[in-house]
């Protein structure tokens, strides 16, 4: 189905006169429910979050366990998804991905074509993000696992996290306010820089 | 079996077969459908909001789903040819074809077009893929190469850097 060529033109090159439009670069912002990925997603991007999300019902109570103290009452069971335009010629996509497992079936979609992920870990529910880490780990999708601190709840550090979620040593770790456009922003480049090593590693 | 375990199927079959259901409950489209002199099945105003909602996904797509063989992926960049533009001047195409153009006046990706116009994803795919065809888009795609393009990424790490 996909051509080798980086970019594909979708019209045959002698009629391609036209402009075409942006190169699409897509992130996914994975992680367990009611972690953030959509306050993350937000954060950065340039228009108010689109999706094709459903409110979940009372009927979720017990299945998806949002955590002590949290006031969500509704989750992303499809995906939604914000834009930041870079320059010119490519548009950043980042889609919030939904992290339970009955949602797997997804996830091959979303993935193919990805730059690389960002996961999102609650610290007081870190196997949440357990699936999450599996699959970008199964796929060799590049990925940082970002902190959402919840300004300041956690008591765990950073490698206190990491030793828990037990990444490989390469993966970055980061802190993160999912509200803080500062914060998704440095999340982000974490992720490009280490996708740039890897590309020059290539 | 309570209730509200029932309730909790029903979600998950809705969403699993997005194509067959009735469909969640599209966002508002982004813009107020324009005048479609051709499409009188699709009459303005709230009856013809009731009117559209009994339209199966299958029927706009002819029953294909995916953008599978024209590459058309969520991400995929579309934009009005010259021909589009013209198509969307005269209104020419009506009806979901007519509004998939109309969003894509300016550069959208495929998800962008679904949650827009408010049909489901696979939905745009098939539909972008038809106006391709028909030379009214142009579209770009990513591939994987990329992620092994140095100069790409660091242009990239520039643009985001300088948010």
């Amino acid at each position: 189905m996909s051509l080798p060529s980086d970019v594909r033109p979708s019209v045959p090159v002698d009629r391609a006169a036209v402009k075409r439009p942006p190169i699409p670069v897509k992130i996914l912002v994975s992680g367990g429910f009611g972690v953030g990925k959509t306050t993350t997603v937000g954060a950065l991007s340039e228009i108010e979050p689109l999706s094709t999300e459903a409110a979940m019902t009372s009927a979720s109570v017990g299945v998806d366990y949002a955590g002590e103290g949290s006031q969500k009452t509704t989750t992303t069971v499809a995906m939604d998804f914000g834009r930041v335009t870079i320059d010119d010629s490519i548009i950043l996509y980042m889609f919030g991905t939904p992290g339970q497992d009955r949602f797997g079936f997804m996830w091959n979609d979303l993935a193919d074509g990805a730059l690389g992920g960002i996961v999102l870990v609650d610290p007081s529910r870190i196997d949440d993000c357990f699936v999450a880490l599996d699959y970008f780990e199964k796929i060799g999708l590049p990925f940082v696992l970002a902190v959402n601190s919840f300004a300041g709840r956690s008591q765990l550090t950073l490698e206190q996290v990491r030793s828990a979620a037990n990444v490989d040593p390469a993966v970055p770790v980061v802190a993160l306010d999912a509200r803080s456009r500062e914060d998704v922003k440095r999340a982000v480049l974490t992720l490009l820089q280490l996708i740039l090593s890897r590309a020059k590693a290539a | 079996m309570n209730p509200d375990a029932f309730e909790e199927f029903e979600e998950f079959d809705e969403f699993d077969r997005p194509f067959l259901g009735a469909g969640a409950p599209a966002p508002a489209p982004a813009h107020a459908a324009p005048a479609h002199s051709t499409a009188p099945a699709v009459a303005q105003g709230e009856d013809g909001e009731e009117e559209r909602e009994e339209v199966r996904a299958y029927l706009l797509t002819g029953g294909r789903t995916g953008g599978g063989t024209a590459g058309i992926a969520m991400e995929t960049t579309a934009v009005l040819t010259p021909q589009g533009e013209q198509a969307v001047a005269s209104g020419s195409l009506s009806f979901e074809p007519g509004l998939v153009l109309e969003v894509c006046a300016q550069a959208r990706s495929v998800a962008e077009v679904a949650a827009l116009v408010g049909i489901p994803l696979g939905v745009a795919q098939v539909l972008v893929g038809d106006l391709v065809g028909r030379e009214l888009l142009i579209t770009t795609s990513t591939a994987k190469s990329l992620a092994f393009d140095v100069s790409f990424i660091e242009r990239l790490i520039n643009g985001v850097a300088a948010l």
